[in-house]
């Protein structure tokens, strides 16, 4: 059973994910500082955004104890709908 | 009989095909399910208005610089909490699973306390932007949709903590409940000679021997009280007395557990869900609102 398998791990991932997650976080306001590229600056805000969305939704919200089904029913939706999103209005906006 | 078992067995395992999860879609219960969904369609909102703030950013050209505007260690301390009480939160999921019931709602309480610092900070920036001047249709910048997304977007996400303070109290005052409830079950009153005062007990009132026998309705172990039904004054007359007026004449069965250890753990855990995702919204809300500098800069005119 999932849940069987997921009670085995202790509390210390908790503290792994909140160290990282905090890390991560004073990267991305000291890359603001340092002056980088403009492409480069945002290519990298959003990896590290993308990174603690990962974090969170892996460990805190436990997708990776759950079937891959379920991350991909959450994930897939948001995508697509980001995407057609993109393809819509984002086009229309580059045109002004 | 053998047909139907066999029917019931073909479902299931046809079900156990589709879900992956047995009878239970993707092997969790509906209720955890369900919250997936909803914060599924919470995820589309969010996504729609941060594409929306993408688009008018992109066709307005000029943007003000939100490093000026903000105080970003302000900001960041608003995100070192959120991530905090992020935190906290999955460790009252993961005590309330194991059964430590004490450690769950200790934890419950410091993810409640982290969502009220973060919305007292949020009111204070908002204080600290409507001072400067910003409008939700107006601001000293130029841009008017530069102001306008901003009390849209983290007003949103706001009320999206408000919620989740609220929803996580109801929790917290559910697990305090249940765990007076279990401390009493463990715990039974007694009458002098330390027989159990349960529900259901026939007793007497020690200092009012004359009277019949009364059946014990509810006992609240916390303030050392019994509550016995009166016959006498109507079909749902009850008294409350203390323990030490009570001799039992005959004892109660031992009640049924009264708490829901599987329901208990999986409350916090939707609950969890639901906090976390608030979590993830606000690194999407910090990074695209605060941090990704403009392209060309809009100044105010002073």
């Amino acid at each position: 059973m999932q849940e069987e398998r997921h009670a085995e791990h202790g509390y210390a991932i908790y503290a792994i994910t909140w160290f990282w997650l905090l890390v991560i976080t004073v990267a991305e306001i000291w890359i603001t500082l340092i002056h980088l590229p403009r492409t480069l600056l945002i290519a990298g805000l959003v990896g590290m955004a993308l990174l603690k969305a990962a974090l969170i939704m892996a460990y805190f919200m436990h997708l990776r104890y759950e079937r891959p089904v379920v991350a991909a029913i959450f994930s897939l939706p948001i995508a697509v709908l980001l995407l057609a999103l993109f393809a819509v209005v984002g086009m229309d906006a580059l045109a002004f | 009989m053998a047909e139907a078992v066999r029917t019931l067995e073909r479902t299931e395992a046809r079900a156990a095909d589709v879900w992956a999860g047995g009878v239970s879609p993707f092997g969790m219960s509906w209720g955890k399910f369900m919250m997936w969904i909803f914060l599924l369609s919470d995820a589309f909102t969010f996504g729609g208005l941060l594409v929306a703030y993408g688009a008018v950013r992109m066709s307005s050209g000029v943007w003000p610089n939100a490093a000026e505007i903000f105080r970003i260690g302000f900001v960041g301390a608003m995100t070192f909490i959120l991530i905090c009480s992020s935190a906290t939160m999955a460790v009252a999921v993961h005590a309330a699973r194991r059964g430590d019931r004490g450690l769950a709602e200790a934890f419950l309480l410091l993810t409640l306390l982290g969502g009220l610092a973060f919305l007292g900070m949020q009111a204070v920036e908002w204080t600290h932007f409507i001072r400067e001047g910003a409008r939700l249709s107006s601001n000293p910048w130029g841009v008017p949709a530069f102001s306008a997304s901003f009390f849209i977007i983290t007003g949103f996400h706001g009320g999206h903590v408000t919620s989740g303070v609220l929803y996580l109290s109801f929790v917290l005052l559910k697990t305090r409940r249940e765990r007076q409830m279990l401390e009493a079950w463990e715990r039974p009153l007694r009458d002098r000679e330390g027989r159990r005062i349960h529900p259901g007990a026939r007793v007497r009132l020690l200092h009012l021997p004359q009277r019949p026998e009364l059946s014990v309705e509810q006992t609240y172990p916390q303030w050392g009280k019994v509550v016995v039904l009166v016959p006498e004054k109507g079909p749902n007359a009850a008294d409350m007395v203390p323990a030490e007026w009570v001799e039992v004449v005959e004892e109660a069965p031992i009640p049924p557990n009264p708490v829901d250890q599987r329901a208990h753990a999986e409350r916090i855990e939707i609950a969890g869900l639901y906090w976390h995702f608030v979590d993830l919204v606000w690194v999407f809300v910090f990074t695209l609102m605060y941090l990704i500098p403009p392209a060309i800069l809009a100044t105010a005119p002073h």
